[in-house]
């Protein structure tokens, strides 16, 4: 009874931590991308594609994304970006969408695709009183193109920012042609709160066994 | 040991998870109609002299007039409170059959347009009569608004002034000459009001006015002239139907005890709904308004304008009116003639105003003032909309634009919610993507199949998948059917549709979504 009430209390604790950022203004996420299927793809050369659209059309309510800590995994990003609307940055650095000044937001650039492409998404989650600002995120052809996917308009990731966006919200989707580019979404813990998680774990396990 | 891990990482996922969708904006589940009588709110002539004038800048109506145009503070539960924020209104609301020239049809007296409140029709009711007796207009249709919340689960009450008091004389709702008194009856005795009764008594004092005169009319009580709802000739309190009527006084002690109805119309006597003025003058806000052949008119307004300054701060104080799906609409019955053209032309406009806190937002600061020509068709097809009984619209109500101008986005789509996803750019295809999902939030099965509409899709855009453009009012918006949804929604089902549309500016996308359902051609 006694290793029960440890466990619930420890457990109680980090629900309540988890669940106090989806009553934020934000949101961060990891996104990890396979990519491998994607190497010596003849659609080449293939480029990232981030947008950020307003939902209301009124520009009424602004969120901003920041994009990065980018890892190629075994690929590389190559050129210069192509922003439109509020889009800076590069995949070498971060890239920042905001909708305070356009309806459409985006920014494009070539990369080398490896094994695996990994980066991390930080949004505002303001709520457009009409219909939610996006996020979402691609892979584009050679063409410039969308690789087809199983997401609303081929996209990978769709992000509906609003006040109760949590991770297990953010949609994903994987390609069908070719297939096999599939798409995860992860919490990024606090380094606090991965301590305590650390902390906590091993001592109840260790109250538990005494 | 494998258990209580296993458990732990089932309590995180809880912690961190969460429903897959967005919420829905908030819908109206709660009505309550207040049937106001015979005033114009805006007319071509006499409008502030003579006996029949109108109420739009009328000095008579003082706390009306607030309401529409600036900041009418109230105290609500001891907070000062800015009704004017939660009201919008009509300023195009016609009689029912009017047209531009007048020439159309001419749905008169009163009783007609309280029956076309229930049923989208007047069935050829052209007077004033009780449903029952020499002339009794009862009708046997079980095709009308509260058989159909009845057959729903949708409850529905009829509050209506001066009925269930005790008379010194006489019955219940059949009291002797001039003896009504304040007491109301025990509910044991309440009856169905069938006949009307009217006089003066010093055992009467009436809250609203102060004065001694009561005046209860069944040709104001709508639901009183069908069978299945007056549950027939039979005025006793052997009526099966006899507490769906109750006491004005009663619904103070309702909305304190959540006993009120998903549907409520208020009908008050006829000197506070505005018909008659009441003998000799009527002093308020310091005027005294004399009932004579230049300021009658003006007598009669203030006195309605007095009723409803008092009734709608109650109401408002409420806790189902505090908890945000709770609508006021303040109605009127009828256009009036002002000496000029036709009263039923579109030069004669009845008020007609929406107090929500779904009501359509305020804009520059003050109520949004609708141009969209209504009628009581469209507040019965609104009602049919708000409680989920719109499998096919009650006869007009089939083609009248439903009252969602005057209220916030998705508020009339009553046991349906629609949730919009964000927009994504196809670079293949060059178009736009939005997701719509439909769910059934009621109890009871929808009909199919269910269509979505796009009322007022800003010019920029195109739908490219539309099924196809709208006649039913308002016409002319693209609409898509959903897919999966011929045999309707189960309660708790929902059904998507991918929005496809091209937006060569790349400018935003705007639109006000609307549901049709089963037996509906859009």
């Amino acid at each position: 009874m006694k290793r029960f009430a440890l466990i619930s209390v420890l457990v109680a604790g980090l629900a309540a931590a988890a669940a106090s950022p989806a009553e934020a203004t934000s949101i961060s996420f990891h996104v990890q991308v396979n990519t491998s299927p994607l190497i010596g793809s003849p659609l080449a050369p293939l480029f990232l594609d981030f947008m950020l659209i307003d939902g209301s059309g009124s520009l009424a309510v602004a969120n901003t994304v920041v994009i990065n800590n980018f890892n190629f995994g075994g690929g590389s990003a190559v050129g210069s970006p192509t922003p439109s609307g509020g889009a800076i940055g590069n995949l070498t650095s971060s890239v920042t969408l905001s909708d305070n000044a356009n309806f459409f937001n985006e920014l494009f650039q070539q990369f080398t695709p490896g094994n695996s492409l990994s980066f991390d998404v930080t949004a505002t989650t303001n709520a457009d009183p009409i219909s939610p600002d996006a996020f979402s995120f691609a892979i584009l052809d050679k063409n410039l193109f969308n690789l087809p996917t199983t997401g609303l308009g081929d996209s990978l990731l769709l992000a509906n920012l609003a006040p109760s966006l949590t991770v297990s919200r953010v949609q994903t989707f994987s390609t069908t042609a070719p297939a096999g580019v599939t798409v995860l979404a992860s919490p990024i813990p606090e380094p606090g709160t991965l301590l305590l998680l650390g902390t906590g774990i091993v001592a109840t396990i260790r109250r538990v066994w005494k | 040991m494998p258990v209580r891990l296993t458990s732990i990482a089932g309590l995180l996922a809880l912690a961190l998870g969460g429903s897959p969708s967005l919420a829905s904006a908030q819908q109206v589940k709660t009505v309550f109609v207040i049937a106001m009588e015979n005033t114009n709110w805006a007319q071509n002539a006499r409008q502030f002299t003579g006996s029949q004038q109108q109420i739009f800048q009328n000095p008579a109506a003082p706390w009306l007039n607030q309401l529409v145009t600036g900041n009418l503070m109230v105290t609500v539960n001891g907070v000062p409170t800015n009704i004017s924020a939660q009201t919008s209104y009509a300023t195009r609301y016609h009689n029912v059959g009017a047209n531009p020239t007048g020439t159309g049809l001419h749905i008169h007296p009163s009783e007609p347009n309280y029956i076309w409140s229930e049923g989208g029709s007047n069935f050829g009711v052209l007077n004033d009569n009780t449903p029952f007796g020499s002339g009794g207009t009862n009708q046997n249709t079980t095709a009308h608004l509260v058989t159909l919340l009845t057959n729903a689960g949708k409850t529905w009450k009829s509050y209506q002034e001066d009925i269930d008091l005790v008379p010194n004389s006489g019955g219940i709702n059949t009291p002797g000459s001039n003896s009504l008194t304040s007491a109301v009856a025990a509910q044991s005795a309440w009856t169905v009001p069938l006949t009307n009764f009217s006089g003066t008594s010093a055992s009467y004092v009436n809250p609203y006015n102060g004065r001694n005169q009561y005046d209860y009319a069944a040709k104001h009580n709508p639901m009183v002239f069908f069978t299945d709802s007056n549950g027939g000739n039979n005025n006793t309190n052997t009526n099966p139907l006899r507490l769906q009527y109750a006491p004005l006084q009663q619904l103070a002690i309702d909305l304190a005890n959540n006993t009120f109805a998903d549907y409520n119309w208020i009908t008050p006597n006829q000197f506070n709904d505005m018909h008659s003025a009441l003998t000799g003058s009527f002093t308020y806000q310091g005027v005294t308004y004399l009932n004579n052949s230049t300021t009658s008119g003006a007598e009669k307004i203030a006195q309605g304008d007095n009723f409803l300054s008092q009734i709608v701060p109650m109401i408002m104080a409420s806790p189902v009116y505090q908890a945000g799906n709770a609508a006021i609409i303040l109605w009127w019955d009828e256009s009036e003639p002002d000496g000029t053209s036709n009263q039923d032309d579109f030069t004669h406009m009845i008020p007609e105003i929406v107090i929500s806190p779904l009501a359509r937002p305020n804009v520059s600061g003050v109520p949004y003032a609708s141009a969209v020509d209504y009628t009581h068709s469209s507040d019965l097809r609104s009602m049919q909309k708000i409680f989920g009984v719109d499998d096919s619209f009650l006869l007009d109500a089939a083609f009248a634009p439903d009252l969602a101008d005057l209220f916030a986005p998705d508020a009339l789509n009553g046991p349906i919610s629609i949730t919009r996803s964000g927009y994504v750019r196809d670079r293949r295809t060059g178009h736009w993507y939005q997701q719509i999902t439909v769910a059934n939030t009621g109890t009871t099965q929808l009909a199919g199949s269910v269509y979505i509409i796009l009322d007022g899709l800003s010019g920029n855009a195109t739908l490219v998948n539309a099924t196809g453009v709208t006649n039913n009012p308002p016409a002319g918006s693209v609409y898509v059917s959903v897919p999966g949804t011929a045999n309707g929604l189960a309660p708790g089902a929902s059904a998507a549709v991918i929005l496809d549309f091209t937006d060569p500016s790349i400018q935003g996308i705007a639109y006000t979504p609307r549901v049709l359902h089963g037996n509906v051609n859009p």
